[in-house]
């Protein structure tokens, strides 16, 4: 039989206190999943697979001439440079916008043109 | 006035209410700090590793801008803000031109290799170039010849041998034009992938390890491109029966003997003779000095080199021979000097043997077998009991047309086609 009495809380305390660990997780946990979630980070992610979507296309279906290009709320500035005045190396510039013209993102990279047929713009 | 009192042990709540917050406070900020860590990371090597990409197509679009053996820095796009600093290096590895990239900023790096080539498939490409010597070219029986082809002024005509005359109904299915008395060629390529110029490295014994055959006690060995060279070097002759894979030279001032079971990947082999069992399957480059003799049914995988380069002005020192059933998809060079009597062809590509590629010869070729791709020679003989043919070709096909679209290989003289790449490594 256990005589020794084991000192705790009320009730009340212990309510209080579990109210504020909660109120204060929650908290924590709603702005970690915002900051993971905003907006910026969806924007990032969809720009770079419009870049990597219009690099590809560029390359496989050899558009090397310059575009304006609307997908959803993105607008897409694609320009064709002759690289250095080389013969057969293109520039890719790629500016990625959101909104009232709100450069978000943009990309170069130099292409290999093997058909040489297009006329380019000198850089 | 307060007039309840408050019990002590809600300090002690309150404390461990405290260190409970702070520790999910301090998590939740962490995670953030990691998480924004790791997304400028993405973006740096993301960024590092297009450049990476943009300085090999750079070095594929234009051959001038790095010379073999050199390294050089080039800022990609010349503007302040950008991290667009690349570093490139062009060599060769065999005939393969290897290019290197690598783009560094702060902790992060990217580099590439690649092999490259300027053979492909293409308009202007030509399946057959027989140099002027003033013979025509001769066709025996159901010879076809598919694709563009540069032949003597004196054109082709129907060959008579053994009873036999032209069977087909046209000599060639593409345009033809005159050639040149003498094969184009780039003899940086040849030199650098002689015998005594790989001996002569091997005693210089600088930016190599150099390790003796006998030596190797383990069953296999692999090397990185991306590590620097491993010579394995032998005096006399041997045996190759164990597995090599990747940036490694097997050398040897003698005989090397490829055995049927042996594993070879992207190697270089250079030897004074060297023959390949019946049965060998791999991808790698074989150049010999003397003789070069591959057995029946081996097969050469995308990208090999079969090669005989000989620089010694005495006429008949080489011989390349590939036996019936073998197949390469390739390069097959032999570079000598011509036996002008034509005794001994000094190429020799057996019935049944096929080439998916190229076949380069400065000396006679002895054709029986099919050239999916092209062919580059000086001379054709065809070799019957009753005699020996000049310029004739007999029941074989040369077809430009079969070779494959994403096949890439070497050309052997300057051309200036962009590169493309053959091979990531």
């Amino acid at each position: 039989m256990i005589n020794s009495r084991i000192s705790g809380s009320t009730l009340q305390e212990t309510i209080i206190a579990l109210t504020v660990v909660l109120i204060c997780f929650s908290a924590a946990i709603t702005v970690f999943v915002n900051v993971l979630n905003s907006e910026r980070a969806w924007t990032n992610l969809n720009s770079e697979l419009l870049i990597k979507k219009i690099s590809m296309q560029t390359k496989l279906q050899k558009t090397f001439f310059d575009e304006w290009i609307e997908d959803g709320e993105y607008q897409i500035e694609k320009t064709i440079t002759n690289y250095k005045g080389k013969k057969n190396i293109v520039q890719l510039h790629l500016k990625i916008f959101m909104g009232e013209n709100k450069l978000i993102k943009q990309h170069r990279e130099l292409i290999v043109d093997y058909d040489e047929t297009n006329e380019k713009a000198d850089d | 006035m307060i007039t309840k009192r408050i019990d002590a042990s809600i300090l002690l709540y309150s404390l461990f209410v405290m260190v409970i917050i702070t520790i999910i406070i301090g998590s939740v900020i962490l995670l953030s700090y990691f998480n924004h860590v790791e997304r400028q990371s993405y973006q740096i090597e993301k960024e590092l590793r297009s450049n990476v990409n943009s300085g090999i197509a750079l070095m594929l679009g234009d051959s001038e801008v790095i010379k073999y053996g050199e390294t050089a820095s080039i800022s990609l796009f010349e503007e302040e803000d950008a991290n667009d600093l690349i570093t490139i290096r062009k060599e060769l590895w065999g005939l393969f031109d290897q290019y290197y990239c690598e783009a560094e900023w702060g902790r992060f790096k990217k580099e590439k290799i690649v092999f490259a080539g300027n053979y492909y498939k293409n308009d202007e490409s030509i399946a057959l170039y027989l140099t002027d010597k003033k013979n025509p070219l001769c066709l025996v029986g159901k010879t076809l010849i598919n694709g563009n082809c540069k032949i003597p002024k004196a054109g082709i005509i129907r060959g008579y041998v053994e009873g036999r005359n032209f069977e087909g109904k046209e000599f060639t299915e593409g345009e033809t034009s005159d050639s040149d008395t003498l094969l184009p060629i780039n003899m940086n390529k040849i030199q650098q992938n002689e015998l005594n110029k790989i001996l002569s490295k091997v005693s210089s014994n600088f930016d190599f390890e150099v390790i003796n055959y006998d030596d190797i006690n383990t069953n296999s060995m692999l090397n990185s491109f991306y590590d620097p060279t491993i010579i394995v070097y032998g005096s006399e002759s041997f045996m190759i029966d164990k597995s090599f894979s990747g940036n490694i030279i097997i050398v040897s001032e003698q005989d090397i003997l490829i055995e049927h079971g042996s594993e070879l990947q992207d190697v270089l082999i250079y030897a004074k003779n060297i023959f390949i069992e019946s049965g060998f399957k791999g991808n790698l480059q074989c150049f010999a000095h003397d003789t070069l003799s591959v057995a029946s049914d081996c097969q050469f995988k995308f990208p090999s080199t079969l090669a005989t380069i000989n620089l010694s002005k005495k006429e008949n020192m080489s011989q390349l021979k590939i036996e019936s059933g073998s197949s390469i998809e390739g390069t097959v060079l032999q570079y000598g000097s011509i036996d002008k009597k034509f005794s001994m062809p000094e190429i020799i590509i057996s019935k049944n043997a096929s080439i998916t590629g190229q076949i380069y010869a400065t000396g006679s070729l002895e054709l029986l077998g099919n050239v999916y791709g092209s062919v580059f020679t000086n001379a054709f003989v065809l070799s019957k009991p009753s005699a020996r043919y000049i310029n004739h070709l007999s029941d074989m096909e040369i077809n430009l047309g079969k070779l494959p679209e994403w096949f890439v290989a070497t050309t052997l003289f300057d051309d200036e086609n962009p590169a493309k790449i053959m091979k990531e490594l």
